[in-house]
């Protein structure tokens, strides 16, 4: 089976990456804010496996373990919150998260 | 084969100790529901003073374990002690009769105390692992206080907020971090200085990924929209506790990342000067319109992080004692002011509003005078840290190329605009008192306490600052 | 040990203040005359010998990349400024007896007491770190003073423009002040010559710029209006009888030693500005319906001479600035007490809206007399004297902007008289007919000493000249100004 070059492996990473970065940009709902979110923190568990597989290293292949634990607790936490706030009115879309000004 | 790592528990016991301080508050709490929350804060303040004691053997030391991932030597030490003061004076303010704490004491004291777990491995960290590990700690606990005034809107807004855009910047911080990797073909620090000296897109692509996310943390323009917001809905002693740790502990990575990748050319580090000019003009300027003294102390933030990057400026020596040194002035005034804001209200979100400063110095003299300090020192005015803060920070950036000229001349642009902002206050204590004054009549011990570490901090560094600096 | 005491007498007095009793009025009156009195007799202890030789106290104070001390010291120049600070500050402090608020006359008498412990302070300083120190630490006690004891709107909004000129001033400042440090590595920069290369014109740019806003000069005296105009008679009186002179002391003691060659580079545009203060202030007083904002013009047109004096370069024309320095701390602060206790009398300082004082309040018209004609420099008063000598020098080395500047002289008699007249002569009338008495001893021996060292330095300016008229006690490093190079260059 021919080997994917390390080249298309980051092309591929930065492309998840932009597409994450423009859907937190572009969505107004936090959940799918998350998900993109989710989304970028992927291309860099995409980078580093690529880079470890790469130099045969296995700490990249660590990280990526360390990453997506990480991003369990924060996937809690942050649906928690949205919970919270939902609770707490009738619909959750971030142009309506205005009592303060910035 | 698995090679076994030998963990030397002496450079982690301030870290254990926290560890089983909030593991002990959680344990109190869920036994006893009934417990007064004093008594929480308590074990809390003393675990904090504990951990302190178990830092005293490790101060002059250069040592490290876990493999040399974490370390305990003059970089991280200081910033260490500053995070655990912090902790003290936010559980300090929150024993306050009137401090917001999500009805949960409990859970709350054990998130401050993890914040401050974060903190230190932060402080400690010298691979990608450990700065990951411990920031996302810290956030992690952060996103959840933001919140834990939830009743009120603003605190729910400020948790969303931050949690959305913190996972962001963590976003950009993670791509970064695996092209470091890419580029230097290890996680530890040390291997990425070769990556640095060499160049190359990967590593430039890294770093600029990794200083966005980093700047992100540290509220540096352009990176700092959320920061207004979060300290405002916070509650108080979260705010306090947000406004100095979070600072701390990303500037002892952003220095260790400076001194140990950068240290031989620190000519890659001009975006991050970039950042620094920016935040000294949009924090001040911003600072300008605010009538809510957190959002004030927010801008504030700002454009101090972007005088305490001077410190950085051609990674020179004598850069990190600067650098501490301001961080401490920085502590020193911002948990004062805050403790002050705390005083007079007992802890509520009432008194963080300008109206409710009006002609405090003539119904309280002696809150209004130390408030006063507190803001003078954050304008930089003599016989305060803050001035002799700014005065090392201005010498070592001013003898660190243009980039440093540039970056002293606006910090003296910003003082200036930040004259207005600070003497603001001091202008409405001085005003004319009207007969709707609001009440601030709060005096808890516990709140003076606070109040007088922060007052003899600023002073001494002040006065005498030779205290401090012939240790760092 | 002396030395320190004369400088921190009057913050240990503000201190003592803040402990009794706010409604405690006399002795709240009694510790702080006491404290500023005290002061000022131990600060003749520097020129009657009083004090052996404790006239240096050197104490380390930072040390690291560069160092700094805690070193204060009165020498020849310096002790003229202490005296005036310390004979300015008694007058002023009593001055403030008559402060309408009582409730606030603890924080009033208190904050001008700190007021002086910084213009000794920095009149002292010998290290330059420190000297800055109390040149910033000096914006607080007036910004407060005027924020909330001036009892008007008007007060409150030209604290802004006080603090944001002077702020931004001592903003250069210290970007000099740092500047000089990486070069010499250490703030103990007296009496020691560096050569500061091509930066030399930016450092002595930045200084001289922090001087002329607190002078203040043209065209940087914005914010001299509005805050003379409407700052309490007592502040007005140390502000421009003694503040005003920090930006002169530093070029004398820093600036020109620090930057010769940078001075004489600089020295034709310094001269273009004094020439411009000199006339625009004159003229500009001569407009003035309000009789502080007069004043207050006449002092931006008499501190021009002395800019002037100072960039002339002449033998005669500098030792001539400090005759012209003392003698306008002591006729400004004369005339704006004068014209506070005139405002408490007619309700008004306005010219034209009263007159005639002179029927029922005889001592107010000569005591006004006196100070009015030493501010138009009548001969055998101060204020010819310090004239006189600055003309006769600048004349020499300058002829063209000296010629210029007698324009002024002329104007301002026109002013003085304008002033004095309107108040004293004339048909008697008060508005709302109130009644008003004469002064009141206390009010005499407030203006006493400052009347007295009008006549005194009038007479006989020598005993204000280094060495007695000669240019032999002057300090080395102000003659290496006067020639404009390094000794050993």
């Amino acid at each position: 089976m021919p080997q994917v070059p390390l080249a298309d492996y980051l092309i591929l990473a930065t492309v998840l990456f932009v597409i994450g970065l423009v859907g937190f940009l572009v969505r107004r709902n936090p959940i799918t804010m998350l998900m993109a979110i989710e989304l970028m923190w992927n291309a860099g568990n995409l980078v580093f496996a690529a880079f470890a597989r790469n130099f045969g290293d296995m700490t990249g292949q660590v990280f990526v373990f360390i990453v997506i634990t990480v991003a369990a607790a924060e996937a809690a936490i942050s649906l928690a919150i949205v919970v919270m706030v939902f609770r707490h009115r009738e619909d959750v879309d971030v142009d309506d998260i205005s009592v303060m000004r910035g | 084969m698995i090679q076994s790592v030998a963990i030397d528990w002496n450079v982690i016991a301030p870290v254990v100790v926290l560890v089983a301080t909030g593991l002990l508050v959680l344990v109190v709490d869920l036994l006893s529901r009934s417990a007064p929350r004093q008594l929480l804060y308590g074990i809390g303040i003393v675990g904090s003073l504990a951990a302190f004691a178990a830092m005293l053997p490790l101060r002059g030391q250069e040592l490290t374990t876990f493999g040399g991932a974490f370390a305990s030597d003059s970089f991280s030490w200081p910033f260490d002690v500053l995070l655990l003061l912090t902790l003290t004076i936010s559980l300090a303010l929150s024993c306050l009769g009137k401090a917001e704490d999500g009805a949960n004491p409990g859970a709350y004291a054990a998130l401050l105390i993890f914040c401050t777990i974060g903190g230190l491995i932060l402080a400690g960290a010298t691979t990608l692992i450990g700065i990951f590990l411990g920031l996302e700690e810290l956030s992690l606990a952060l996103y959840v206080l933001a919140g834990t005034g939830y009743p009120r809107r603003s605190s729910q807004e400020a948790a969303l907020k931050y949690v959305l855009l913190g996972s962001l910047a963590s976003g950009f911080l993670i791509f970064g971090m695996a092209l470091l990797y890419g580029s230097a073909g290890s996680i530890s620090l040390a291997a990425m200085s070769h990556a640095a000296y060499a160049g190359g897109p990967l590593f430039i692509g890294g770093f600029a990924l990794f200083l966005v996310g980093v700047a992100f943390k540290l509220a540096l323009a352009p990176f700092h929209l959320w920061t207004p917001d979060v300290y405002e809905g916070s509650p108080l002693a979260v705010t306090a506790f947000m406004a100095v740790a979070v600072k701390a502990a990303m500037f002892a990575v952003l220095a260790r990342f400076a001194y140990v990748v950068f240290g031989h050319d620190a000519s890659a580090l001009v975006p991050l000067w970039i950042l620094a000019i920016l935040s000294m003009i949009v924090g001040n300027v911003g600072a300008i319109r605010q009538t809510n003294l957190k959002r004030l102390l927010a801008f504030s933030g700002i454009a101090q992080a972007g005088y305490l990057v001077l410190a950085l400026a051609g990674v020179g020596r004598g850069g990190v004692a600067t650098l501490v040194f301001y961080l401490a002035a920085y502590a020193f005034m911002n948990l004062g002011a805050f403790a002050v804001i705390a005083l007079i209200g007992n802890g509520d979100e009432l008194h963080a509003d300008l109206s409710a400063y009006r002609g405090l110095a003539f119904r309280r003299p002696m809150v209004a005078a130390l408030m006063m300090l507190f803001f003078l020192s954050l304008a930089g005015i003599p016989a305060t840290a803050g001035f002799i803060g700014k005065v090392l920070l201005l010498g070592q950036a001013m003898g660190a190329g243009p980039w440093g000229v540039a970056m002293a001349v606006a910090l003296i642009v910003g003082t200036l605009v930040s004259f207005y902002v600070y003497f603001q206050v001091i202008w409405q204590m001085f005003a004319p008192a009207d007969a709707e004054a609001v009440a601030s009549d709060g005096n808890a011990a516990v709140s003076w306490v606070a109040v007088a570490a922060g007052a003899v901090g600023v002073l001494l560094l002040g006065i005498v600052p030779q205290l401090l600096l012939a240790h760092l | 040990m002396m030395i320190d005491l004369v400088i921190f007498l009057p913050a240990i007095a503000a201190i003592a203040l803040l402990c009794i009793p706010r409604d405690a009025q006399r002795a709240l009156r009694g510790v702080a005359l006491i404290g500023a009195l005290a002061t000022f007799v131990l600060s003749l202890g520097f020129i009657t010998g009083g004090f052996g030789n404790e006239f240096d106290q050197r104490i380390p104070w930072i040390s690291g990349t560069w160092t700094a001390a805690y070193h204060v010291h009165v020498g020849g120049l310096s002790v003229y400024f202490v005296l005036l600070t310390t004979l300015v500050s008694v007058a002023a402090i009593w001055g403030a007896f008559s402060y309408s608020d009582a409730g606030k006359l603890r924080g009033f008498l208190a904050l001008l007491l700190l007021f002086e412990t910084t213009l000794l302070g920095l009149f002292t300083a010998a290290d330059l770190l420190l000297f800055y120190v109390y040149w910033d630490l000096m914006l607080i006690p007036v910004f407060l003073l005027l924020v909330g004891y001036s009892g008007s709107a008007e007060a409150r909004s030209a604290a802004w423009s006080y603090l944001l000129y002077n702020g931004a001033g001592g903003l250069v400042l210290l970007l000099g002040v740092v500047g000089v440090v990486l070069h010499t590595g250490t703030f103990e920069v007296l009496g020691q010559t560096y050569s500061f290369g091509t930066l030399e014109n930016w450092l002595f740019a930045a200084f001289a710029l922090a001087f002329l806003i607190k002078t203040p000069s043209f065209p940087f005296h914005a914010w001299m209006p509005p805050t003379y105009t409407n700052s309490p008679p007592p502040l007005v009186a140390m502000v421009s009888g003694v503040q005003s002179k920090a930006g002169l002391f530093g070029f004398l003691v820093f600036a020109l030693p620090l930057f010769p060659v940078a001075a004489h580079t600089w020295a034709p545009v310094l001269l273009v500005l004094a020439v411009a203060s000199i006339v625009y202030g004159a003229f500009a007083a001569l407009g003035q319906r309000d009789m502080k904002t007069l004043v207050a013009f006449s002092s931006l047109s008499h501190l021009g001479l002395v800019v002037l004096a100072l960039f002339a370069f002449d033998l005669t024309s500098v030792p001539g600035s400090i005759v012209m320095i003392v003698s306008h701390g002591l006729i400004s602060a004369a005339l704006f007490l004068l014209l506070g206790f005139v405002e408490e009398r007619t309700g008004s300082r306005e010219i034209g809206a009263f007159g005639g004082l002179a029927a029922h309040a005889p001592r107010l018209q000569a005591l006004m007399l006196v100070a009015a004609m030493a501010a138009l420099g009548l001969p055998g008063l101060s204020g010819f004297a310090g004239e006189f000598l600055i003309l006769i020098g600048a004349w020499q080395t300058q002829p063209v902007y000296t010629a210029i500047s007698l324009i002024a002289i002329v104007v301002a008699s026109a002013y003085v008289l304008k002033m004095f007249q309107a108040a004293m002569h004339g048909p008697e009338s008060v508005p709302g007919g109130r009644t008003y008495g004469d002064l009141r001893a206390r009010e005499i021996w407030i203006l006493a000493p400052l009347i007295a060292g009008i006549f005194l330095f009038g007479i006989w300016p020598g005993v204000l000249l280094p060495g007695g008229g000669s240019l032999t006690g002057a300090t080395p490093a102000h003659t290496v100004a006067l020639h404009g190079q390094r000794p050993h260059a």
